[in-house]
């Protein structure tokens, strides 16, 4: 190769390094350059800030302002040049470029600088380099160039901190402009213009909000004042009304977000102004207002019509309130007035939900239906678009339908069912706006197997009635329950909403069982047994007592004073007397229960029930009057340790304790007697019902289609059968009880038994079962046929023995009665006949001993008869005790009328023997009475035929009841002519049940008393029938004629209320006076309570205002107890 | 301070700042007080239900008259509505005052003589009123729910029979009945009656309206005057 002679190859690495170098020259040159431009603003920003701080110094005049803008832009284009004009134009050469280069990437190893230095001398070459070598380093600088990144080289740092600078410079002047960005102003306007002839500005300047406009009338209207620059110390308001006069009134100046402002308020402003501030020579730009009339609501009125079920009439709003309560589902109508036609409105809900309203004129109209409480409020625009500003809100409440309530108020306890199985029901449900639907609801729980529920709906007789009584008889034997069964029911109700879905209420859950006849039994004879043998305990303890009363009596007789030991043995007798009275009270009572089973259970007849009614009477008058007071009296004795009243009160005592005695014994034989008559009754009542299971059985045979129905009366047949079995036993344990009295008459007895022990009747039964298990129809309806027979000739051996006993008593008894009654009379006539002998006897007083003897013997014959009718007491309750002291007391006055004739006192003999005749008439009388008494209640009539027509007279009020209810009139509506005839109809219904009420009460005289006041229940029937004979019926009238029924009801459902209604006395009472009781010690002990509470209350910290309050408060307490104390 | 004696302290407090609020209140105050239902603070008489068949409903113009007789000439704000409630309601201490009637038997179950029990002990009030033949259950039931106390008979002296009208006499006789002297028992918990029982009185029937028994004037105004005794002594004790 030749010198200066490069392959194509050389040229072109060369150029490229070149232009790699070149690059990066032009870049270096722009990086100087910014930073130049940078720095010349930061400089510009520092010269204005000169600037500004010249202004605020001296208001340079115009020549001055030139010379300082001659020398601001000198400054500006020497910067401008060093900073930025001299980068462009000189730029950095290539060996400086390359020297930074190799500076940085080493592996250069100084080629790249000796490319170009040895690249433009191997053009001449005069040192004689080597060509190859010059080229081969041209070439390995080309490599490395190729492969490095220049950019490295590029030292941006003086650019950052330059812009660092700029930037602080920057932000320091928008600092100045914002704190005071008139002065910026000024100082720009100065110097921008210099020529310019500018006057130094003002210290600030004034404008006014609002600038214009509309603003509404009866508003208040604030102007606002706002100073640029300099804050005045004070700033008038020039304005005036509608192109009148001007006026002024000084602003009131605030600090309104950190700027001064200055206000004036027009209160309620109503015509248009002109308005503009000032303050010294500074004024800003007027503003013109115009006052214009919002739209506003000036009537609203609402309507709402109630969803149909409530029954409730439509209602109409207060006028201008709109305010609304009412049901949900409701449709509330509004209508609405405004003060000027309107182009829209709307309903605005505070869920910002909306409703359109339709507009006419100034009328507004809509209707919505009741969802949820809320808020709403209606908005509106006039016609030139204007809202009305600050609408009212009303409240939207809607009112809860409440869930209906119900409750079973009769039985409202477990019971056990009756034979008839009819168990009243008495529901009560109430619900604010009526009823849907009452269901009863039941199921069964048989030998361990518990049924579906099932389902009954009861009538409800006034749907829309708020509260009300349901009464229904539910009959059970549609049920068809085993005795054993359990049947659990309640009651459901729903109201009649439609809006929200009905609500149902339930009952409690009750329980109905239907006890086997046996278990009745068994119960009530195990309970009469008892009571039995507890009376002959008591009679025994009693008799006891009565010897040692009498013990006692006589070593009281012999001592002189009341010694420790007779006081404790008199304390003793009436302790036992007490507990022995206890014991008698106890036993009547259980009699009760055991009569109301019985009863209930329709186990006995009526005659039975009401002679165990006596009977009970009787035990409660056991403890006599006489007996009570007999003990008072001993209690106070002891009390008095005085010696002769405590003699005294024994001897009375131990007479009293010897009728008692009498009075045991008299009540242990009848009720033995009762307890045979009753355990007959039962024998006919179970032979009864053996043969109607039995005939049922025997239909059911008949009906059954197949094999399986027979099979399923098998278990009906084995009940049948061990009833039978127990008939057996109950008829043994009758023959045991009358074995000592003999009442069943022995013929009809041993009739009874041989149809009991036939033998036909337990093959029957058994034949019966197998037959219905191997399903033999044939066999089965000749067993049922033979069965049925036998039973009946059982059923009528037993009526015959029960009729028979009946009849052989009555005999006896009236016999008796008869008897007494008729020696009574004859006693009576021959004491006549000797007190008119007595009276007219003329002769010595000693003459008067003649008539001893006749006396004597009207005493012993009176002994005779008195001996009858106790024998003849112990047979029937009818011979009362009343009866026995009246007789009682003839033999004592008898007694009497012969001690005084052999005294020859002829005044006193007469006297007593006009007493013994009179008490002889009376007992005369009341064994007439027993008489009738015993022959009326044997022949069926007396206390069941009373309580028969009770009963249907319960059920003919019932029904006026109801229909009077089906008549009774909405508010407001009158009623049409055929619903007063009905109503006339009503009130002669109730008029004549009136009347039966009164026939009732004359027919069982003393016995109607038992039906409480009946008497204050005529006056109520009187006072409803008048109401219905005029029409005028209402809420009282309904309430009179439940309370009717309800003692009518009450009169029938037990022998125990009725006893509480007889002795009820409702008269008006009378004030009676006495002394104060006093408290016991452990309550009276209150001092300083009082003052304790108030010392510990004022502790408790409460405003001195209330201190007060409690202290007086507490303060007035004590002065009146201590006042009442006094 | 004892938990109840401090209870006890806070109820009488409690009652001593009502009665004031209602003796020094304005007029107006006074005539927004007679609102009735919108009165957070008006009195509810609730007749008590029991079981036993002793006919709880007996009565049934005595509330609204008592109400009425309250409303008229008392201060005392009366919601003018009459509220059936067992004592096993959950409701029962809304109501401070409770009324008990009827004749013959009256069963409180357990659950209803602990919750009647936690009732009176705790500031409630129970009337109880012999309608007639009430006094042997009243007094059993009594002793289910408080085994340790026994009805004391209060002294004419008591604020039972002052606290608004003077019976310096004690308990007014209304109805016959037996013909015997009427009494007023208490059964006392921390010196306060809870339990008032009105034997031989008939209070409640003289509340009734006057054609129902036809009693006089002078004894229905004594039967209401003292049922207003009852309530302010039971809303200030």
């Amino acid at each position: 190769m030749s010198n200066g002679d490069f392959t194509v190859r050389d040229k072109q690495e060369y150029k490229g390094i070149i232009k790699i170098l070149r690059a990066l020259q032009a870049r270096i040159a722009w990086i100087d350059s910014l930073r130049g431009i940078i720095i010349a603003i930061g400089a510009a920003i520092l010269l204005f800030g000169l600037l500004i701080g010249t202004t605020m110094v001296t208001w340079p005049d115009s020549v001055a302002r030139s010379i300082i803008d001659l020398g601001f832009i000198l400054a500006m284009a020497l910067v401008f040049y060093f900073a930025v004009i001299r980068y462009l134009v000189k730029r950095k050469g290539f060996l400086h470029i390359a020297l930074l280069l190799e500076k940085h990437y080493g592996k250069f190893q100084t080629r790249l600088i000796a490319a170009l230095e040895l690249y433009d001398k191997a053009k001449e070459n005069r040192e004689n380099y080597s060509l190859d070598l010059i080229e081969k380093t041209i070439e390995e600088a080309g490599g490395v160039i190729a492969e490095i990144d220049t950019n490295v080289v590029l030292d941006k740092k003086p650019l950052l901190s330059a812009s660092i600078r700029t930037g602080f410079l920057a932000a320091a002047a928008a600092i100045c402009f914002l704190i005071n960005p008139s002065i910026v102003r000024q100082t720009w306007q100065l110097y921008s213009n210099p020529g310019a002839d500018t006057n130094k500005p003002p210290a600030f300047s004034l404008t006014i909000e609002p600038s214009g406009g509309e603003f509404f009338r009866n508003k208040d209207l604030t102007i606002k004042a706002i100073p640029d620059g300099k804050t005045p110390r004070s700033v008038n308001m020039h304005f005036r009304f509608d192109g009148g006069e001007w006026a002024s009134e000084p602003m009131t100046g605030s600090d309104d977000d950190s700027m001064s402002t200055f206000t004036y308020t027009f209160r309620k402003i109503k015509r248009s102004i002109d308005v503009y501030a000032k303050s010294g020579r500074i004024e800003s730009d007027p503003a013109h207002i115009d006052i214009v009339d919002p739209p506003r609501l000036v009537d609203i009125n609402l309507r709402i019509d109630f969803p149909d079920y409530s029954g409730l009439p439509d209602a109409v709003g207060d006028p201008n309130d709109g305010n609304i309560a009412a049901l949900k589902g409701s449709i509330v109508h509004i209508e609405a007035t405004a003060n000027k036609p309107l182009s829209n409105a709307h309903q605005l809900y505070d869920d910002s939900s909306r409703a359109s309203l339709r507009v006419d004129g100034r009328q507004i109209f809509g209707r919505f239906p009741l969802k949820e409480s809320s808020r709403y409020t209606i908005m509106m625009s006039d016609l030139a678009g204007r809202g009305n500003p600050e609408p009212i809100w009303y409240d939207i409440q809607v009112l809860d339908d409440y869930p209906p309530s119900i409750e079973i108020l009769f039985p409202a306890v477990d019971v056990d069912l009756s034979e008839r199985m009819i168990l009243p029901l008495e529901v009560y449900i109430g619900d604010d706006y009526g009823f849907d639907r009452l269901h009863l609801v039941w199921w069964i729980i048989s030998e361990g197997h518990q049924s579906e529920p099932a389902k009954e709906r009861l009538p409800i007789s006034d749907s829309q009635a708020p509260e009300q009584m349901v009464r229904y008889q539910w009959d059970i034997n549609e049920i068809s329950p085993l005795p054993g069964d359990l049947i659990y029911y309640y009651c459901e109700v729903s109201d009649n909403d439609i809006i929200s879905g009905p609500k149902w209420a339930r009952s409690r859950t009750y329980l109905a069982r239907l006890p086997s006849l046996d278990e009745i039994l068994a119960e009530v004879q195990g309970s009469q047994e008892q009571q039995i043998i507890e009376l002959e305990e008591v009679m025994k303890h009693q008799e006891e007592l009565q010897e040692y009363i009498n013990e006692i009596a006589r070593e009281m007789l012999k001592a002189s004073e009341v010694d420790w030991e007779n006081q404790q043995a008199a304390k003793n007798v009436l302790e036992k007397q007490r507990d022995l009275a206890e014991r008698l009270q106890n036993l009547a009572d259980d009699m009760q229960e055991n009569l109301e089973d019985l009863q209930y259970n329709r186990l006995i007849g009526e005659e039975i029930v009401e002679k165990l009614q006596e009977l009970h009477m009787l035990m409660e008058e056991i403890a006599t009057p006489e007996l009570k007071e007999a003990m008072r009296k001993l209690h106070e004795a002891l009390e008095n340790m005085d010696p002769e009243e405590l003699r005294q009160a024994l001897e009375e005592l131990q007479m009293t304790s010897e009728e008692l005695l009498e009075n045991l014994d008299r009540s242990l034989s009848l009720m033995k007697q009762l307890a045979i008559e009753q355990k007959m009754d039962l024998l006919v009542e179970l032979a009864e019902r053996i043969l109607e299971n039995q005939n049922q059985i025997n239909e059911n045979v008949d009906a059954a289609p197949d094999s399986s129905a027979l099979a399923n009366q098998s278990q009906a047949c084995k009940n049948n059968s061990g009833q039978f079995d127990s008939l057996k036993e109950q008829f043994e344990q009758l023959e045991q009880m009358d074995a000592d009295m003999k009442l069943v008459p022995e013929a009809e007895k041993a009739d009874a038994e041989k149809q009991i022990n036939n033998p036909q009747i337990p093959q029957d039964f058994a034949g019966m079962m197998m037959s219905l298990c191997s399903g033999s129809k044939g066999m089965c309806q000749k067993r049922g046929e033979s069965l049925s027979g036998n039973l009946e000739q059982v059923l009528e051996a037993l009526r015959r023995a029960r009729d028979a006993m009946q009849q052989e008593m009555l005999a006896d008894i009236t016999r008796k009665l008869q008897r007494a009654s008729e020696d009574l009379l004859y006693l009576s006539r021959r004491q006549e006949g000797l007190l008119d002998s007595t009276r007219s006897f003329e002769g010595s007083a000693v003459s008067l001993r003649r008539f001893v003897g006749p006396e004597s013997q009207i005493e012993a014959a009176a002994i005779r008869i008195a001996e009858l009718i106790s024998d003849v007491s112990k047979q029937t309750v009818f011979v009362n005790i009343t009866l026995l002291r009246h007789m009682g007391q003839i033999l004592s006055d008898l007694s009497d009328a012969s001690k005084h004739l052999d005294s020859r006192s002829a005044e006193k003999s007469i006297k007593s023997e006009m007493s013994a005749m009179a008490n002889m008439n009376t007992v005369v009388f009341m064994l007439m009475q027993a008489q009738q008494a015993c022959q009326s209640s044997c022949s069926g009539s007396g206390m069941s035929e009373m309580m028969k027509k009770m009963s249907q007279m319960s059920q003919q009020q019932a029904g006026i009841n109801q229909q009077t209810m089906m008549l009774m009139p909405q508010p407001g509506m009158p009623l049409t002519m055929s619903q007063q005839q009905s109503l006339r109809r009503l009130g002669a219904q109730q008029e004549m049940l009136r009347r039966q009420l009164e026939e009732l009460n004359d027919q069982f005289g003393k016995r109607g008393n038992m039906l409480g006041r009946l008497d204050a229940l005529g006056e109520e029937m009187k006072k409803v029938s008048e109401d219905l004979a005029r029409s005028k019926i209402d809420r009282r009238t309904i309430e009179r004629q439940e309370r009717i029924l309800s003692r009518l009801l009450d009169a029938q459902r037990s022998v125990h209320r009725r006893e509480f209604s007889r002795k009820r006395k409702a008269e008006q009472g009378i004030d009676i006076a006495r002394r104060s009781p006093v408290l016991p010690d452990d309550y009276s002990n209150r001092s300083g309570w009082l003052s304790n509470i108030i010392e510990r209350a004022l502790q408790e910290g409460y405003p001195r205002k209330y201190e007060k309050l409690i202290k007086a408060y507490f303060r007035s307490l004590q002065n009146e107890g201590a006042a009442l104390e006094q | 301070m004892r938990p109840c004696e401090y209870k006890r302290v806070m109820r009488k407090l409690s009652f001593a700042i009502l009665l004031f609020a209602m003796l020094f209140s304005s007029s107006a105050g006074q005539q927004s007080d007679r609102d009735g239902p919108h009165n957070p603070s008006a009195v509810t008489i609730a007749r008590l239900r029991y079981d036993g068949g002793g006919n709880w409903y007996w009565g049934r113009s005595a509330i609204p008259n008592l109400h009425k007789f309250l409303m008229e000439n008392t201060s005392i704000p009366v919601h003018d509505i009459e509220i059936n409630i067992r004592a096993a309601d959950t409701d029962l201490f809304k109501y401070p005052f409770l009324f008990l009637t009827g004749h013959g038997n009256i069963v409180f179950s357990d659950d209803e003589a602990a919750a009647l029990r936690i009732y009176l002990e705790n500031g409630g009030f129970l009337f109880a009123n012999d309608s007639y033949g009430l006094a042997g259950a009243i007094r059993r039931e009594m002793k289910k729910l408080f085994p340790d106390r026994e009805f004391v008979e209060l002294p004419f002296s008591h604020p039972i029979y002052h606290s608004r009208y003077d019976f310096p006499n004690g308990l007014p006789k209304i109805h016959k009945h037996d013909e015997k002297q009427p009494q007023g028992f208490g059964i006392i918990i921390d010196e306060r009656v809870c339990v008032f029982f009105a034997y031989e009185s008939d209070i409640g029937d003289g509340w009734e309206d006057p054609e129902v028994y036809n009693d006089s004037r002078e004894k229905r105004l004594a039967a209401l005057r003292m049922g207003a005794n009852l309530v302010t002594y039971a809303l200030t004790h």
